[in-house]
């Protein structure tokens, strides 16, 4: 009776395994059915993206230089890996994080001696250092190194206390305060507003914690906005969460809401009103008289790299002038560190990187903070929200 | 008549329900031939989100092995769940009880405990995030499902046939393939089926589990999410959901026609 | 020989997943236990620190825990009863009044949704309930709600969405047990002069008890744990269990208060269960009694 559908389904089922065992041991080197260690952490450099982007290694004798780094994010870009490919005739492996913790973590389970370069940020350039995951620059290969902006490049968490450099940076940008004009029609120039009770059902804020704290420490006018009153902090960020109507983890959790008008103002990445602006939508990003909160991309050299010549050549490109302008000009456009990119840029371009009509005066670096503090911190953000 | 009305209100009712099933789907499906890359509207048509995922990036790739991914691990739950509903017959009840209870743990237990758990045993032993380790994550948290089916199989079925074949000089392994397996294939495949849709949808184990660098569909996906939701991803989930409502009708005409053929 | 088959060598049958499940399932939940003593972190030689309790100490002596907990479980329960109501008359329909050449059809479209991935069907569910979006035009229509209003970021919206994720589980398990009830028995029961709604409470329920109890088990467990729907839904008052202690393994790695979270919510979690269960049991005798 039932039988045959029952049967097709069984040699369905069947004929998918045999293919799938085929597309395994053909695809991804060590199929999952192999077992022990051999298929295992030890791996887990090697099959880098093998899945799913890579080209399949072969055996040229080309090197390999794999690098970490978020998707979609300059360096897996035409003018980024391919470019660098053909100069330095090698092949560029892209391995890629969804959060910083996520980096340390792959760093820490298999990944030394397989990743060559990382791109830490200002707040988590220090964690890879003191945990001996990265290696010194030596900055005499760097041919930039002179035009790169000093703040940046002499920052005190990506040097040793010799002043050796660790790391090179790569983009900057802010995390500041944008709204839609068309509904808050008086120019927003504070912090302030976010607390607006005016504004009630309409905040959307970025759902992380040292952020958060940040923008609360300027409201409530902290003297040391890294050591803030922390009681004082609690009280600022139960009326900003009364306020709120969602918290966002994404450009996307921000841009659909926004998009909807479900939020009409929030503390958002200058990329996000960038993607608004492109997008025809309404959209004015300011920064703050108290200050708006900063922060930067680090290209780190991996303790034990296989490819240490390679990722030299790495930091290199990606601070020289050829990358950083297409970097600086592209569809999402990041801001340069180079700073003869920098001086070139039409007022238009500045425009959409929000450095016109004016750079940001005043701001403030996202740092390392040690581990308690970020204990401390978290428990104060998830406390506040889970009212 | 009075029967009539009250199966014409649950063939309703079971419609509506679908309805909301595929609400979403229907959705998708017109949001991938919309040209606004947020979605938004006015609606342009186009079909330019299909030919970037046909030709340009990872998302069929990750699509690919989470596929064949999920025909691993669901077969091996398949065989070792099967194994053991076989196993836990001669039980008497209560240790049947006990032992269900014990495989089922891993229902029970929520899947974010249960991958960081794994996890840490991981990388107690020095595996870590390993194709190994995914599989067996995987595995583990869809067998019970076989089992539980396939032992739903067993309750209904009583043990006459198989007495009756034995009495009758059939060898057990005749009596296994010939009586007692038949009887077992549908909830077996529906444990199976059920198995390969949860491992297909398990983000929560895989993103702890999976290889660095090794991008299942769920990974693929959330990874894409967060740096920007772009609408080949709508195209490709519009692909999946036609092809598996494709796939369901051709086999209902497949096994109807099969039957009629069988009744003549 | 036969007899062999069916005991000594069934037993043997055990072994595999017997290993299998005490590797997998056990150890975890052991070291789960051990890792919630832990004072902070394993250290990097992996070794063990030492032993507190203060993980336990830090979970109660605020009421954060508790009433995340609270919600969560609201939220689990309220989403598992609308699924029962929404499955149990659909499973219904399949098993029973459809057609039977298209049930098996019926039970795969149940399924197709799987199919896609699932954070996209929140995203999409997500178009529907937002302002302006299908659902807030169509009460508009109706004259029932402003249209640019949403349900969107609020607590019934991730109901909404967890429904939807798990409602194909309800109706498949709901389906199998129906689908095994004689239907002379049923005729039987209503020759005889039942009411549709006796026959339902002295057969057809009790019939269908396993079926429910595990769609119960399949919805309630994952819909009270969910941590990616609050966020993407929830809105600023969302925040549930999962999301906490999620938060602990993913952003600061703190292994002891995580793993004490999560041991206390898989009590609290069983406890419901085992509560959810014995009302079964005990519903089921006082049916029997009574007939």
């Amino acid at each position: 009776m039932k039988k045959r559908l029952l049967y097709t389904l069984l040699a369905l089922v069947l004929a998918g395994v045999f293919l799938a065992g085929c597309d395994d041991s053909g695809g991804s080197g060590g199929s999952s059915g192999s077992s022990g260690a051999a298929s295992s952490a030890a791996d887990a450099g090697g099959e880098a993206g093998s899945a799913a982007t890579a080209p399949p290694a072969g055996d040229s004798p080309q090197q390999t230089l794999v690098v970490a780094n978020w998707k979609g994010y300059g360096s897996d870009s035409d003018y980024g890996a391919k470019v660098f490919e053909e100069k330095y005739d090698c092949k560029v492996v892209h391995q890629y994080f969804t959060s910083l913790e996520e980096m340390v973590t792959m760093l820490k389970q298999g990944g030394l001696g397989k990743i060559d370069v990382i791109l830490p940020n200002s707040q988590y350039m220090k964690v890879v250092m003191d945990q001996g995951l990265t290696q010194k620059v030596d900055v005499s290969r760097i041919s930039s190194f002179n035009d790169l902006r000093p703040d940046l490049r002499d920052y005190a968490d990506a040097m040793d206390a010799e002043g050796a450099y660790y790391a090179m940076p790569w983009t900057w940008g802010t995390t500041s305060l944008g709204y839609n004009p068309k509904i808050h029609t008086e120019p927003i120039t504070s912090w302030k507003a976010l607390w607006d009770q005016a504004n009630k059902g309409k905040v959307g804020i970025f759902d992380e914690y040292y952020s958060a704290i940040l923008v609360a420490g300027l409201y409530t006018g902290q003297e040391d906005i890294y050591n803030p009153d922390l009681a004082e902090i609690k009280e600022a960020l139960t009326a900003l969460k009364n306020n709120t109507r969602t918290f966002w983890a994404s450009y996307d959790d921000f841009l659909k809401p926004y998009m909807a008008q479900e939020i009409t103002i929030g503390n958002m990445w200058a990329g996000i009103a960038s993607q608004l602006l492109s997008a025809g939508e309404p959209v004015a990003y300011v920064y703050p008289d108290e200050g708006a909160i900063a922060w930067a991309d680090y290209w780190a050299i991996v303790k034990d790299a296989p490819n240490y010549e390679l990722a030299v050549k790495w930091l290199d490109f990606m601070t020289g002038e050829e990358f950083q302008t297409a970097f600086a000009t592209d569809e999402n456009a990041h801001s340069p560190v180079n700073e003869k990119v920098a001086a070139q840029l039409t007022d238009d371009q500045k425009k959409i990187l929000w450095l016109y009509p004016e750079a940001p005066a005043k701001i403030f670096m996202q740092k390392a903070e040690d581990p308690k503090q970020r204990g401390e911190w978290l428990e104060i953000w998830n406390e506040i929200k889970s009212y | 008549m009075k029967d009539k009305a009250f199966n014409r209100a649950i063939l309703i009712w079971t419609g509506l329900v679908y309805a909301f099933l595929f609400l979403p789907i229907a959705v998708i499906v017109f949001m991938s031939f919309n040209a606004n890359k947020y979605g938004a509207l006015p609606y342009a048509f186009t079909t330019r989100w299909y030919v970037k995922l046909f030709t340009e990036d990872g998302l069929l790739a990750a699509a690919g092995l989470s596929f064949g991914f999920s025909l691993a691990a669901a077969f091996t739950a398949m065989i070792l769940g099967t194994v053991t509903a076989l196993g836990m017959r001669p039980l008497t009840p209560s240790w049947r009880g006990r032992y269900r209870r014990f495989i089922s743990l891993p229902v029970v237990i929520p899947w974010l405990v249960q991958a960081t758990s794994i996890l840490m045993i991981l990388n107690f032993i020095g595996w870590g995030r390993s194709y190994i380790g995914m599989f067996l994550g995987n595995t583990a948290v869809i067998t019970p499902y076989v089992v539980m089916l396939t032992l739903g199989r067993f309750s209904d079925a009583d043990d006459n046939t198989e007495n009756a074949a034995r009495t009758l000089g059939a060898r057990p392994v005749r009596v296994f393939f010939d009586v007692t397996l038949p009887k077992l294939v549908p909830g077996i495949l529906s444990g199976a089926l059920m198995a390969f849709i949860m491992c297909f949808n398990s983000f929560c184990i895989q993103y702890y589990l999976a290889p660095f660098g090794v991008r299942t569909l769920p990974i693929e996906i959330f990874t894409l999410v967060r740096s920007g939701y772009t609408p080949d991803m709508n195209a490709l989930a519009a692909v999946m959901a036609l092809a598996a409502a494709g796939v369901a009708l051709l086999l209902n005409k497949m096994g109807y026609s099969g039957k009629k053929l069988m009744n003549m | 020989m036969n007899f062999s088959l069916r005991t000594k060598k069934g037993h043997c049958l055990l072994l595999p997943s017997a290993a299998f499940f005490f590797c997998l399932s056990l150890i975890p939940l052991s070291m789960l236990v051990v890792f919630s003593f832990l004072d902070g972190n394993l250290n990097s030689d992996g070794s063990f620190p030492g032993f507190t309790a203060a993980n336990y100490v830090r979970m109660f002596s605020k009421t954060m825990f508790a009433r995340l907990m609270g919600r969560s479980l609201l939220i689990g329960l309220t989403v598992t009863l609308i699924c029962v109501a929404l499955a149990y008359p659909t499973a219904w329909g399949i098993a029973k009044v459809v057609r039977e050449k298209n049930r098996n059809m019926l039970v795969m479209l149940a399924i197709v949704p799987f199919f896609t991935s699932q954070l996209l069907l929140i995203y999409a569910m997500m178009v529907i309930l937002q302002s302006r979006g299908f659902l807030m035009s169509l009460m508009g229509w109706l004259g029932a709600a402003d249209p640019s209003g949403s349900i969107l970021y609020s607590l019934p919206a991730v109901v909404v969405v967890l429904v939807y994720e798990y409602l194909p589980y309800m109706i498949l398990c709901l389906y199998a047990s129906l689908e095994g009830i004689p239907d002379d028995l049923v005729q039987a029961s209503r020759a005889m002069g039942a009411g549709r709604l006796e026959t339902f409470v002295n057969i057809i329920l009790p019939l269908s008890m396993p079926g429910l109890l595990s769609g119960i088990m399949l919805v309630l467990i994952p819909a009270t744990g969910s941590f990616v729907e609050p966020g993407l839904v929830g809105g600023s008052g969302g925040m549930m269990i999962g999301s906490l202690i999620n938060s602990q393994f993913n952003t600061v790695l703190d292994m002891g208060y995580g793993s004490a979270l999560s041991f206390v919510f898989l009590v609290c979690l069983s406890l419901i269960m085992f509560m959810i269960r014995a009302l079964s049991v005990k519903a089921n005798r006082a049916i029997g009694g009574m007939a």
